[in-house]
């Protein structure tokens, strides 16, 4: 099924962007090695076809389909893959995602170690990817973000402390260059925090929690992790007004922001639940 | 597993997902993974393997999950795999036990089923994280 509508957009398609290279039923294939070539594909499959529709949708992969059909881009893999991760089929996810890596190791690595970092959990093949990533594309970005920052992430949640600290230190001074006029990202701040906070580090723990809620006042995860860290020292008071802050934070619809939070719990991310827990504790 | 179709007939099959509607599950994967734990305690069953096991249901317009799942299985490198049909039980009974589902509701005010998943990531036969 699909095989003839996948091969009539193909032939539509050849027929309008490689200059009428259709003689007698000999398909002449394009040029995947132009860009010009490969941008009018995504553009036309892509842009105005499969991100047309609903990603959930037939007509979705059908687009995608027909572009690989004619070129086998990575992006056109990567793109198959969304909705398979986004509705947690992992085994159909993982073999396109690693398809795209192929074709395209510097674009697709931290992409893929990304996925891993934030939607599977699987710090340590997370930092595998991220680690190949750097040495491909060294300081690169993924989704906002440092690959250092997201090694930060894996090994916190992996409890390796001490590379976690230098995974967010290397994360915030590629972004200052070494300017501390320049602010890292609100979030490299709040994980820091949250990385001292667990490591009993009140001190340094305060600062960047502090830091995080300069640049981002309603973050509930840097002011309830604030609060924990003023419970460490047994400074009540301050904790409960930290606390009120996160649950006032919480029931305004304040969030972790980042894009893919609405898909997925970043890592130790705190909902409602954990702060009217912790509320209660202190009662 | 009772996997019975038990959703509304008044409640839509529209292909929505959590994640359009704002409706992960209200406690996070730290908070799920200690309640699990005390749940598998009293199971008291040995595990083994490592990967995914995913449950996809449907979440009806009252927020009650449809029975209806469907069993999803990996191993650690995301290939299909079957753990032992004990763990995928207990996991199922877990599952059961989660019933603070959000309502979907939409910005025009009305009410929408929507499709779920809960993932276990499992390493030698002990949960370490749930997703999402």
């Amino acid at each position: 099924m699909g095989k003839l509508p996948i091969l009539l957009l193909s032939f539509l398609f050849l027929s309008l962007f490689c200059n009428g290279q259709i003689v007698k039923q000999t398909i002449k294939k394009c040029d995947c090695s132009s860009k010009i070539v490969t941008d009018s594909l995504i553009t036309k499959y892509i842009d105005n076809g499969s991100d047309k529709h609903h990603r959930h949708y037939s007509e979705f992969q059908l687009y995608l389909d027909s572009l690989i059909a004619i070129c086998p881009l990575a992006i056109a893999y990567r793109e198959k893959a969304i909705p398979f991760i986004m509705g947690g089929d992992y085994a159909k996810a993982f073999p396109l995602e690693d398809k795209a890596v192929e074709l395209e190791p510097k674009t697709y690595t931290a992409y893929r170690a990304f996925l891993k970092c934030i939607f599977t959990k699987d710090y340590f093949g997370a930092i595998t990817d991220f680690e190949k990533a750097q040495q491909l594309t060294p300081d690169g970005y993924e989704m906002d973000h440092t690959y250092f920052f997201y090694m930060g992430l894996c090994n916190l949640e992996l409890k390796n402390y001490t590379a976690a600290e230098e995974n967010f230190q290397r994360d915030i001074s590629i972004q200052t260059r070494g300017d501390k006029g320049n602010t890292p990202h609100f979030n490299s701040l709040l994980y820091a925090g949250i990385l001292y906070f667990e490591m009993k580090n009140i001190v340094k723990a305060k600062e960047f929690l502090l830091q995080c809620l300069k640049a981002y006042s309603n973050s509930p995860d840097a002011n309830y992790y604030l609060a924990l860290t003023y419970n460490l020292e047994g400074d009540i008071n301050t904790k409960r007004q930290y606390l009120r802050a996160a649950y006032e934070a919480v029931s305004n619809g304040y969030l972790l922001n980042e894009t893919n939070e609405a898909f997925t719990y970043y890592p130790h991310q705190i909902t409602l639940f954990e702060v009217e827990k912790e509320i209660n504790n202190g009662k | 597993m009772d996997t019975t179709n038990n959703l509304k007939s008044n409640c839509d099959t529209y292909n929505n997902y959590y994640y359009s509607l704002g409706c992960k599950y209200p406690k996070n994967s730290t908070s799920l993974l200690k309640e699990l734990q005390v749940f598998l305690k009293n199971k008291n069953n040995r595990y083994s393997g490592s990967g995914y096991i995913t449950f996809h249901f449907r979440i009806d317009c009252e927020g009650k999950p449809n029975q209806k799942v469907k069993v999803l299985q990996t191993d650690a490198n995301y290939k299909t795999y079957h753990f032992d049909k004990i763990l995928v039980n207990d996991l199922y009974l877990f599952l059961k036990t989660l019933n603070e589902w959000k309502i979907g509701l939409a910005k025009n005010g009305n009410t929408y089923s929507y499709l779920a998943f809960i993932t276990f990531k499992i390493y030698n036969g002990k949960i370490t994280n749930i997703a999402p």
